[in-house]
């Protein structure tokens, strides 16, 4: 048991423990994990221990980090709010509808025409249509800042603006986007509004997202403590 | 036959440089695949050294077993990099 080897062996693992301890990101570090589980399963069956060799191996090595890697995956995520845009009335209606007329023959009829669109609105009424509530630009800009920080960001859409307001205040979301018109000097200039509910993200994101046009908030949740 | 022991533990640094070095997710799932083969075939090595056939088949076992492991970590981080 006083081989010399041994010693050796046992060296390397406060190098990977190092190694470890040294790497910044999440996915990278469970990846080292996984090669400090290895060097501990040889130095344990060196020792004499095989079945706490096989333990390590089995739990710690190949259960333990797929358990972490999927943990960290769902957690390191940022939960941004959009209105997605209201949907075109069905085009398939439209063309019912063009085909209809065509095939009475009455195409100089104003009167049709009129029918025609009292038709559409009063079809479409429940769906106004709302311009284009965000960027894709601002959309990708948070997301090259956030993955700086091994964020994933998550797009949760929302019927309209007040139902994004309300995720927002229950905390379903960390932040929304949403777009508004300001007037000034007479010409209405379109801005991006970015509200955020936590505290780091509206450091990070202010300190680094520089889109003209953007305003960046922050919204205090309803109970102090930040949850991420 | 400690030297070539003691080879094979200077072998396994590469790929541990390797993963110290390169901030590649998948260079160093390359790296920590080497070093899971690495380690099970010293332990192999050390088995036969020593005639302990209890520690042969216990490697043998995390030689199988350590393929599948990182297999699924594979996947894992396939699936992270798409969505």
């Amino acid at each position: 048991m006083t081989d010399n080897y041994v010693y050796i062996i046992v060296a390397l693992l406060p190098i990977t423990a190092l190694m470890s301890v040294l790497q910044v990101n999440p996915y990278n570090a469970l990846i080292i994990r996984g090669i400090l589980g290895a060097v501990s399963v040889m130095i344990y069956a060196v020792l004499g221990a095989a079945d706490v060799a096989l333990t390590e191996a089995l739990v710690g090595t190949m259960l333990g980090v797929a358990l972490y890697v999927i943990a960290v995956r769902s957690s390191f995520v940022m939960r941004l709010g959009i209105v997605e845009p209201k949907l075109e009335p069905e085009p398939k209606l439209e063309l019912e509808l063009a085909l209809a007329i065509k095939q009475r023959k009455i195409r100089e009829s104003e009167e049709l025409h009129e029918n025609f669109s009292f038709i559409r609105q009063t079809l479409f009424r429940d769906f106004e249509i709302e311009p284009k509530t965000y960027l894709p630009e601002v959309i990708d800009g948070i997301r090259k800042i956030v993955k700086k920080h091994y964020l994933r960001l998550e797009l949760v859409k929302y019927p309209n603006s007040e139902m994004l307001e309300e995720a927002l205040a229950c905390e379903e979301v960390h932040a929304i986007c949403t777009r508004q018109e300001n007037h000034s000097n007479g010409s209405t200039v379109l801005s991006d509004r970015i509200s955020v509910r936590v505290h780091r993200l509206f450091e990070i994101l202010q300190s680094q997202l520089n889109i003209p046009d953007s305003i960046i908030e922050y919204k205090a949740g309803s109970n102090k403590e930040e949850k991420h | 036959m400690d030297s070539i022991l003691i080879a094979m533990i200077l072998a396994l640094l590469i790929p541990m440089y390797e993963a110290c070095r390169n901030n590649d997710i998948w260079q160093q799932m390359l790296a920590f695949g080497s070093i899971a083969t690495k380690t099970s075939i010293i332990m192999l090595f050390i088995a036969v050294l020593r005639d302990d056939w209890m520690i042969g088949v216990i490697s043998v076992i995390i030689l199988s077993v350590g393929n599948a492991g990182l297999m699924l970590l594979a996947h894992l981080i396939k699936g992270l990099n798409e969505t």
